[in-house]
């Protein structure tokens, strides 16, 4: 028996293609990295910031420097709120540092047996892993780093501070960056419990989140890409299961792109910009660029689940970036949307249908329990369900919502 | 042109409970390297490992890498699916997840049957023995008791450090997954058979033969 290792590889070939430019966001290039001048100009003399929804804009656009994301990212993850001057803030965190420590001595002085209880559910996890996660950025790298402790202590508090989510594997992978850029472990912690709101991130085991991020992308894929969906159609249940995005959700991509390029994409998803599911437009980014072959070659599965695999650390994110705002623009434009798709623009108040513009919410059926659309959707389609049927009719709901291509 | 041959590809599974060194293996398996630091798996990862298994024969397997936090109820019978056979793994030094090991074996046994209806072939591997902390290891009769009563076709004693077994452990699932083919080929008509998740061509019965 021999083993061939250089068999084992199927081929791929990674293509970067450009963006057309009719297929970028109109407003694409007239953001530049917000650095310290303009972050310091969003503020007034009290430190508040003026205009919260333009500096959301800036950053969805541009993305913030480096040597201010410690200061922003607070921000972003609503641990600050934008209206709190410095002089509050300042407060805030001398409250919230003891708030901490009170946690943190909760955790402490647990009886023996909830200790034990304790142990077996989240520690030995977090014990696990933060000794694994991201060794090898520079600020957790080598024995003994206490920037691990560190991790650790906050991953240990905050299953206690909420025991409901406790500790899921994935975690630290989040909390990691955010430590390495904020710095201050109490700090950290509150920025965390922001992130951790407004995240898709599921406790084991139901996890009803995670299938509605799914369904939210089936539909988004439907209307947008609808060769790639009939594709995962074609594949049957197994297919629309779309295993090959499930870390890409959990981890906000973390793991599909280098870490600068990561983290623009985190900045770019916390700025909810239009939208709470920008996360999503970078997913359907993804498959645009990137799936192809997937169409192509009729990948089954598990193929799917290698070439997008493959694809990790090799995809180029500012693409991926542009083409997502430009999808979400592009969503913005549609005439009509699925009732199915009607909390993906949660925001239309500022925003995502500014100038008072509210696209037509069309019923695609399926309310259980109910007899009318909650979302006051109309029907006006010949049938809910054409597309399984494959017949193109004259007005299958891919003609109505379909972008131009 | 090469003279014909037969080719297998058989999706396993790579379970058991966090941070029992499931990666580890498989990078030892297909990479030829071991780091103590890969990270936590999360959903799910594969890699592709190409046997020769005779001069006819080639055996293609899709090791499926799947975290040992179980995260998602459902999705695990996803990451099952159409597997022909499995690798539960348990850490030497630690007692517990040689107790999950039955809970493991049962949650798959529920999920995933071959076409005929009988369980899949599993092999269990008691991994990181290179610690010299192998407890449970000294008495091999009891290990051959468990597999026994759990349906296991075997087990070994395997380090991924130091590249103990691994290759002998994926031989004998192989085998008896070749064996078990030759049973479905028996039993139900070629054409029901879907043994492949791609199939490349339909393999002949070989496997008794070789085992």
């Amino acid at each position: 028996m021999k083993v061939a290792p250089d068999k084992t590889c199927m081929q791929f070939s990674i293509r970067r293609p450009k963006l057309p430019s009719s297929e970028t966001h109109p407003e694409e290039s007239m953001y530049k990295r917000l650095g310290v001048s303009a972050w310091l100009n969003h503020l007034n003399e009290l430190g508040q910031v003026e205009e919260e929804y333009k500096l959301r804009k800036a950053i969805f656009f541009g993305g913030i420097d480096v040597s201010i994301r410690g200061e922003v990212w607070p921000f972003l993850l609503r641990y600050y709120s934008h209206e709190s001057t410095s002089e509050e803030r300042e407060a805030l965190r001398l409250q919230k540092r003891k708030e901490y420590s009170e946690i943190q001595q909760k955790r402490l002085s647990m009886t023996p047996e909830e200790h034990r209880a304790f142990w077996r559910n989240v520690q030995f996890t977090v014990d696990k892993d933060v000794v694994r996660t991201d060794r090898n950025n520079q600020f957790f790298r080598g024995e003994d780093n206490p920037n691990v402790e560190s991790m650790r202590r906050i991953l240990l508090n905050y299953a206690v501070y909420n025991p409901a989510v406790g500790y899921s594997q994935g975690m630290s992978d989040l909390v990691a960056p955010i430590l390495a850029e904020v710095l201050d472990e109490s700090d950290t912690f509150w920025c965390f419990v922001g992130l951790m709101q407004n995240t898709i991130f599921v406790s084991s085991p139901r996890d009803e989140d995670m299938e509605k991020q799914l369904l939210y992308l089936r539909e988004l894929l439907r209307l947008t890409h609808v060769r790639f969906y009939q594709h995962l159609v074609s594949l049957g249940e197994d297919g629309l299961q779309m295993l090959f995005c499930h870390r890409w959700l959990l981890l906000c991509f973390k793991r599909e792109f280098p870490e600068a390029e990561a983290l623009r994409i985190w900045e770019a998803c916390w700025a909810h910009y239009q939208t709470d599911y920008f996360h999503l437009f970078i997913c359907v980014a993804i498959v645009a660029i990137y799936g192809d072959d997937v169409i192509e070659q009729q990948l089954a599965t598990d193929q799917m689940l290698l070439h997008f695999g493959n694809l990790a650390m090799h995809m180029n994110g500012e693409l991926v970036l542009r083409k997502a705002r430009s999808l979400l623009y592009q969503f913005r434009l549609l005439p009509r949307i699925p009732c199915s798709l009607h909390d993906l623009c949660k925001l239309c108040g500022t925003g995502m249908w500014d100038s008072g513009y509210m696209p037509a919410v069309e019923c695609t059926g399926h309310h259980p329990g109910s007899e009318s659309c909650p979302y006051g959707g109309t029907v006006e389609m010949p049938s809910p369900k054409p597309l399984r049927e494959g017949k193109k009719g004259p007005k299958t709901p891919q003609d109505g919502f379909g972008f131009r291509r | 042109m090469q003279a014909p041959h037969k080719e297998h590809l058989y999706k396993l599974l790579v379970i058991g409970d966090l941070g029992v060194g499931k990666t580890s293996i498989i990078k030892r398996y297909v990479h030829q390297n071991f780091s103590s630091h890969y990270r936590a798996t999360i959903g799910v990862d594969f890699a592709l490992k190409v046997l020769h298994w005779d001069p006819e024969t080639v055996v293609r397997l899709q090791l499926w890498d799947i975290a040992g936090q179980e995260r998602f109820g459902n999705m695990t019978r996803v990451y099952y699916r159409e597997a022909m056979g499995a690798f539960i793994v348990f850490d030497v030094t630690r007692p517990a997840t040689f107790e999950a090991v039955a809970k493991w074996k049962n949650d798959l046994d529920s999920k995933l049957t071959l076409p005929n209806g009988k369980p899949v072939s599993v092999v269990l591997l008691a991994n990181k023995c290179d610690q010299g902390k192998d407890v449970l290891m000294n008495n091999g009769l009891k290990m051959d008791q468990f597999c026994k009563e759990h349906g296991f076709v075997g087990w070994f004693e395997t380090s991924a450090k130091e590249n103990i077994n691994i290759d002998e452990a994926s031989r004998c699932l192989v085998k008896h997954i070749l064996a078990n083919e030759c049973d479905l080929m028996e039993s139900i008509e070629p054409d029901v058979v879907k043994p492949h998740l791609t199939s490349t061509k339909v393999a002949s019965c070989s496997g008794c033969a070789k085992s």
